[in-house]
């Protein structure tokens, strides 16, 4: 009984959370990107981030990958606050902790399909000899074991976005943020891409997504919009 | 980390190491260590490089060129510095010349037969005798009140042994130089040097002419075209040495002995003849060197290597540029493969060692080819000049070397500032 309820107070606990997290950019005048946004997702959470450009929602999305560091305010992982932490650790965390997608899927063009999901792994510290099959397994996830060897040249959007999406879960991370997956695909292969990332939520992982698409807002399990670097509202969508 | 963790220190290695681990991480296995990271950035440069061949190309280009340059420099240099070797090897060594320190003494320092004694030594290929005559010489034609010109007073008549003209390699314009036969009749022949001919008016013989000396007449045998030694010979009217006893005496102010030798036995000619032929007072002769051959042949081969410095450093300089021009200019065209690194994890010196690995092997390869070339116009500059090529072996061998070399510290710059950009900022790009 007992352990049952703390399996559900660790299901219940936000894996990924901002609190009043502030950025201003430095200059002539000061840009306030975001003002004390506070947002989390819990384990097998689905959240959408949306708002008009210049709303703030990248720049979120950077704080919550620790791939920046807010101005004020705290940016927890796991329940830990990361803001004392140095840029190594950061980036270690990054490295087996938190997996991204690029509106425009950022592969190497010059690897195949395998070996740019083996660049994820390589960093988050898996021996070479796993790689390939880790690679295989995350692609075979996404639906694209037959296009393993394909060169990014050839593929198509979607077939792009899925390769991203399998460098993004070759860790195996707990957290997973997009950013427009689905801004430079076709409506199928958009659908595609929504189903893989739904399917994702079972395996636990707290899923943290930007779009100006409603009907990917309309996949979330909650709908955090954004306005001028503030939280103007948040709909819990499912 | 794990040290402050043993230590007990909650610090932010303690959170990070708990964040880690609570968000997933696996940290690295026991055995993948520091090598097999090494192994896996220099993997990851190398198939960066595959993938961008062109730009490598292009990047490798400076190292082609300057490599080329240096391989180019150092094996004509080696080719002229042995060339210039072996000429200063066979001028310098060819002829040992021994003058007589002390002429006022009461024995020669040349006596009967020792011309003949210092020609069986082992290494003389010949040798003869020479020395100076106070004597006035006029064309022969004086005898019969013809003109004499003013400049024959400048022509200095000079004693020497036939075995001189062969020691001292001499070439004629015309007829041939006093024989054995000549000198052991004590004939009245003479051979003059080509400026003497034209100062005694005796410019362009061309059948059988006559000198004076002091009055007596000497029939002109040869005229000398040329000396490979012993120049002097060129203004100076000779006539045998023993036709020379015969009517002026001894020598009066010394004499001196040229000897033709084999290069290698130089040194030891010169050594023994003093003892040879003056065994009580070797000092009685002493070696003359006209030129310093090994300082000179130093400070030419110091020239030569000064001027391979330059070149090489040169060739360093224009490569190292090139390499970091290029790849410092290009991180802005891989922001966002670093910003992707980045965001997957690499550390900074992760990415700051690929780059340096990349312009490693740029280097390297830059350096190969640089040296094929550099061989290649080495042997065809050489064969157009009709020299032997010679090729600096360490050099080659350093190139490859040098190039890597050049490549990483041209690296460094261009790795320091892809490593320092901000990974959100170069996603945006």
């Amino acid at each position: 009984m007992v352990e049952l309820e703390s399996a559900a107070a660790a299901r219940a606990a936000p894996v990924l959370e901002a609190v009043a997290v502030s950025k201003i950019y430095p200059g002539s005048p000061p840009v306030h990107a975001l003002r004390e946004v506070s947002v989390s997702a819990r384990a097998g959470e689905h959240v959408a981030l949306v708002g008009r450009s210049g709303s703030g929602k990248s720049t979120l999305l950077n704080l919550l990958g620790l791939l920046d560091r807010p101005t004020s305010g705290e940016v927890r992982l796991a329940g830990a606050d990361t803001g004392a932490l140095g840029d190594s650790d950061r980036t270690a965390v990054r490295a087996g902790g938190v997996g991204f997608v690029f509106q425009s899927f950022h592969l190497l063009d010059y690897r195949t399909a395998a070996e740019n999901v083996e660049v994820g792994l390589l960093y988050a510290g898996v021996p070479r000899r796993e790689r390939r099959a880790r690679a295989l397994e995350a692609l075979d996830a996404v639906g694209l074991s037959h296009r393993a060897y394909a060169s990014p040249s050839t593929l198509s959007g979607g077939e792009k976005q899925r390769v991203a999406i399998a460098r993004a879960i070759g860790t195996r991370p707990r957290v997973l943020l997009s950013d427009e997956p689905t801004g430079n695909l076709d409506s199928d292969s958009a659908d595609v891409v929504l189903s893989i990332l739904d399917s994702l939520k079972p395996t636990g992982v707290a899923l943290v997504t930007v779009t100006h698409d409603a009907h990917v807002a309309a996949a979330a399990d909650l709908k955090v919009s954004l306005a001028d670097g503030r939280v103007v509202e948040t709909t819990r969508v499912r | 980390m794990a040290r402050r963790l043993a230590r007990g220190i909650r610090g932010p290695g303690h959170v990070a190491a708990t964040i880690r681990r609570r968000a997933g991480h696996r940290p690295p296995l026991p055995g993948r260590g520091r090598a097999a990271v090494a192994r896996d950035i220099a993997a990851e440069a190398a198939l960066a490089l595959l993938g961008r061949s062109g730009r490598a190309a292009a990047t490798a280009l400076s190292v082609v060129v300057g490599l080329a340059a240096f391989v180019t420099a150092s094996g004509l240099t080696a080719t002229a510095r042995a060339s210039v070797n072996e000429r200063f090897e066979r001028f310098a060594a060819s002829e040992v010349t021994l003058a007589d320190s002390t002429p006022n003494a009461p024995t020669p320092a040349f006596g009967p037969g020792a011309i003949a004694a210092v020609r069986r030594l082992p290494g003389v290929l010949g040798a003869g005798d020479l020395w100076s005559l106070q004597v006035r010489v006029a064309p022969a034609t004086t005898l019969f009140g013809g003109f004499d010109p003013p400049s024959a007073s400048g022509v200095n008549v000079v004693a020497a042994s036939p075995g001189l003209f062969s020691a001292d390699g001499a070439s004629y314009r015309f007829g041939s130089a006093f024989t054995a036969l000549d000198a052991a009749v004590r004939g009245n022949v003479a051979v003059l040097g080509p400026t003497a001919a034209a100062d005694l008016g005796l410019g362009s013989p061309d059948g059988q002419q006559a000198i004076v000396l002091d009055g007596v007449p000497f029939v002109v045998v040869g005229v000398l075209k040329g000396v490979q030694s012993e120049p002097t010979l060129l203004t100076d009217a000779i006539v045998p040495d023993a036709t020379a006893r015969r009517l002026w005496g001894p020598p009066r102010s010394g004499s001196e002995l040229d000897v033709a030798v084999d290069p290698a036995a130089a040194a030891q000619v010169e050594r023994e003849v003093p003892l040879m032929l003056h065994p009580e007072d070797p000092t009685r002769l002493q070696g003359i060197t006209v030129v310093q051959p090994p300082i000179l042949q130093a400070a030419v081969t110091g020239d030569l290597t000064s001027l391979l410095t330059v070149v090489t450093l040169a060739a360093l300089a224009i490569s190292i540029a090139g390499i970091a021009v290029t790849m410092y200019s290009s991180i802005s065209e891989r922001a966002f493969e670093v910003g992707l690194r980045r965001a997957l994890g690499a550390t900074r010196l992760q990415i700051a060692a690929q780059f340096i690995v990349e312009s490693l092997l740029i280097g390297a390869g830059g350096a190969v080819v640089g040296i094929a070339l550099g061989v290649c116009a080495v042997v065809v500059i050489a064969k157009a000049h009709g020299w032997l090529p010679v090729l600096d072996a360490g050099a080659v061998a350093l190139a490859p070397l040098l190039g890597a070399g050049v490549g990483a510290l041209a690296g460094l710059l261009p790795a320091f500032r892809a490593s320092r950009l901000d990974p959100a900022e170069a996603l945006r790009r």
